[in-house]
C-alpha cells in the first residue's frame, strides 16, 4: 500500500511539475497540491522508517511552506523544479529498491543540503512576512501563562508538580503548554519552569528534569492529583502541597529545584 | 460494546495502518474520510467515541475540521496526528480542544496506549 500510494503521489506531482514548465511557473494552487503530496509523503516514509525518504520529502515540504507563506516573487522557478525532479528520481529509485526486497537506503543528505541552501537564499533575499506557525507563535505568546494576576479571594491551596512524560512522546513542550492550559480551568498563579514553552529546544530540558509548575487553587490535593494524572504521556508526577510562605518565596523561577527527592 | 472510531488523514496509507493496528486492538473503526471536510460531515452523522485527525489536509485541513467538531459536540474526543515540526498547529490544537497529539511516525503500542487513554478520560 505504501508503494503503491506513493508511486500514485509522486506521479501527480510528476504532472504538477510538467504543467508548471510549460506554464513558466507556480501557480498558488501547484504550491498548495505540492506542499500536500510532500507533506503526505514524508508522513508515510516516516512511518515505514524510510528517513531518506521522509527527511527529503521534510526538506521539499519547508520549500513548498516558504513558497506559500513567503513572498515568492516567481522567479528561479526552473532551479526549483530541477529540485523537485532530483528529489522525485531520488524517491522513486528508493521504491525500486524497496520493490526487489533488497533495500539499502540511500542518502539524500546532499539534495537536502542543496535545498536547504536554496531556501536560506531565498530567505534574504526577500523580506518573509511570518508565516503562519510563528503567527501561531507570537499570538499564544501573547496568552502569557506564567504570570496571571492575583484574584482578591486568594485560593485556599498552593501545589508544586513535577511532571515526567514518557520517553517517546515527543513534542514534551507542546504537552507542558497542554497541562498549563488545562490547568487554568482550575488554578491561578501559573508560573514554570522551563518558563518559555514556544522554544522547542525546552524539550530536551523537560525530557532531562522534568516539567515543574506551581500554582494556586481552591480543589484540593486528591482532586488536583486526578486532574494531573489525566495527563496523557504522563510516566510519574511528584504533587507536593505548599504553604504560602513556601509559595511566595517562589519569586524567582530559576530557583527552584526540579529535583524529585526535594 | 467495542469503543467506535473515524480516521481522518489524506494518506489512504495512514488510514490502513492506524485502522489495522485499531481493529487489532479491539476497537470497531465505523468510517474514514480523506479530508477535513468528509470528516465533519462523518461525525456528525456517526458519533464516533473518539476521531484521529491528520493536520495538513486538502479542503479542510485537521485545525479547522476540529474547531467544527468542537462547535458540534463540545465533548468530542479528538486524538490529532501529528508531523514532526508542525509544533505551532499542534499549540492551536490544543487551545482548539484537541485532547491530545500522537506524533509520526508512532508505533502500534503509542497509537493504542493514547486512544485507551483519551476513551478513559
Amino acid at each position: 500500500m505504501y508503494i503503491f500510494e506513493s508511486e500514485q503521489l509522486l506521479e501527480q506531482l510528476e504532472q504538477l511539475m510538467l504543467d508548471s514548465e510549460k506554464a513558466d511557473g507556480f501557480a498558488k494552487e501547484t504550491i498548495d497540491e505540492i506542499f500536500r503530496i510532500m507533506h503526505t509523503i514524508k508522513g508515510s516514509s516516516a512511518m515505514m522508517m524510510l528517513n531518506a525518504v521522509s527527511n527529503l520529502a521534510h526538506c521539499v515540504e519547508d520549500l513548498f511552506y516558504f513558497l506559500r507563506n513567503g513572498e515568492y516573487d516567481g522567479t528561479k522557478s526552473s532551479y526549483i523544479a530541477d529540485l523537485v525532479f532530483e528529489s522525485i528520481d531520488f524517491i522513486k529509485e528508493e521504491i525500486v529498491k524497496i520493490r526487489s526486497g533488497n533495500y539499502i537506503e540511500g542518502d539524500s543528505s546532499d539534495l537536502i543540503s542543496r535545498i536547504n541552501e536554496f531556501i536560506n537564499a531565498l530567505k534574504s533575499d526577500t523580506s518573509v512576512a511570518p508565516n503562519h506557525e510563528e503567527k501561531i507563535k507570537a499570538n499564544l505568546n501573547h496568552q502569557d501563562t506564567s504570570q496571571i494576576e492575583i484574584n482578591i479571594d486568594v485560593p485556599k491551596h498552593t501545589y508544586k508538580a513535577i511532571l515526567r512524560f514518557e520517553e517517546d512522546c515527543e513534542m514534551e513542550n507542546i504537552r507542558a503548554y497542554a497541562v498549563v492550559h488545562h490547568l487554568q480551568d482550575v488554578a491561578s498563579e501559573i508560573n514554570h519552569v522551563p518558563e518559555d514553552l514556544s522554544v522547542n529546544e525546552c524539550s530536551e530540558d523537560i525530557k532531562k528534569n522534568g516539567f515543574l509548575v506551581v500554582f494556586r487553587s481552591d480543589l484540593d490535593y486528591d482532586r488536583i492529583q486526578e486532574i494531573l494524572l489525566q495527563t496523557i504521556f504522563l510516566k510519574d508526577l511528584t504533587l507536593t502541597e505548599l504553604d504560602s510562605q513556601e509559595f511566595d518565596s517562589f519569586s524567582n523561577m530559576k530557583n527552584f529545584t526540579r529535583n524529585i527527592s526535594d | 460494546m467495542k469503543p467506535r472510531i473515524i480516521i481522518v488523514d489524506d494518506a489512504a496509507f495512514m488510514r490502513m495502518k492506524i485502522r489495522l493496528a485499531l481493529e487489532k486492538a479491539g476497537y470497531e473503526v465505523v468510517g474514514e474520510a480523506e479530508n477535513g471536510l468528509e470528516g465533519v460531515s462523518l461525525y456528525k452523522e456517526l458519533r464516533p467515541d473518539l476521531v484521529t485527525l491528520d493536520i495538513t489536509m486538502s479542503i479542510m485541513g485537521g485545525i479547522e475540521a476540529l474547531k467544527k467538531i468542537k462547535e458540534f459536540d463540545k465533548n468530542a474526543r479528538v486524538l490529532m496526528v501529528s508531523a514532526m515540526g508542525q509544533e505551532g498547529f499542534v499549540k492551536e490544537a490544543v487551545l482548539s480542544g484537541a485532547k491530545t497529539f500522537i506524533v509520526k511516525p508512532f508505533s502500534e503500542d503509542i497509537l493504542i496506549k493514547t486512544v485507551k487513554k483519551v476513551l478513559s478520560n
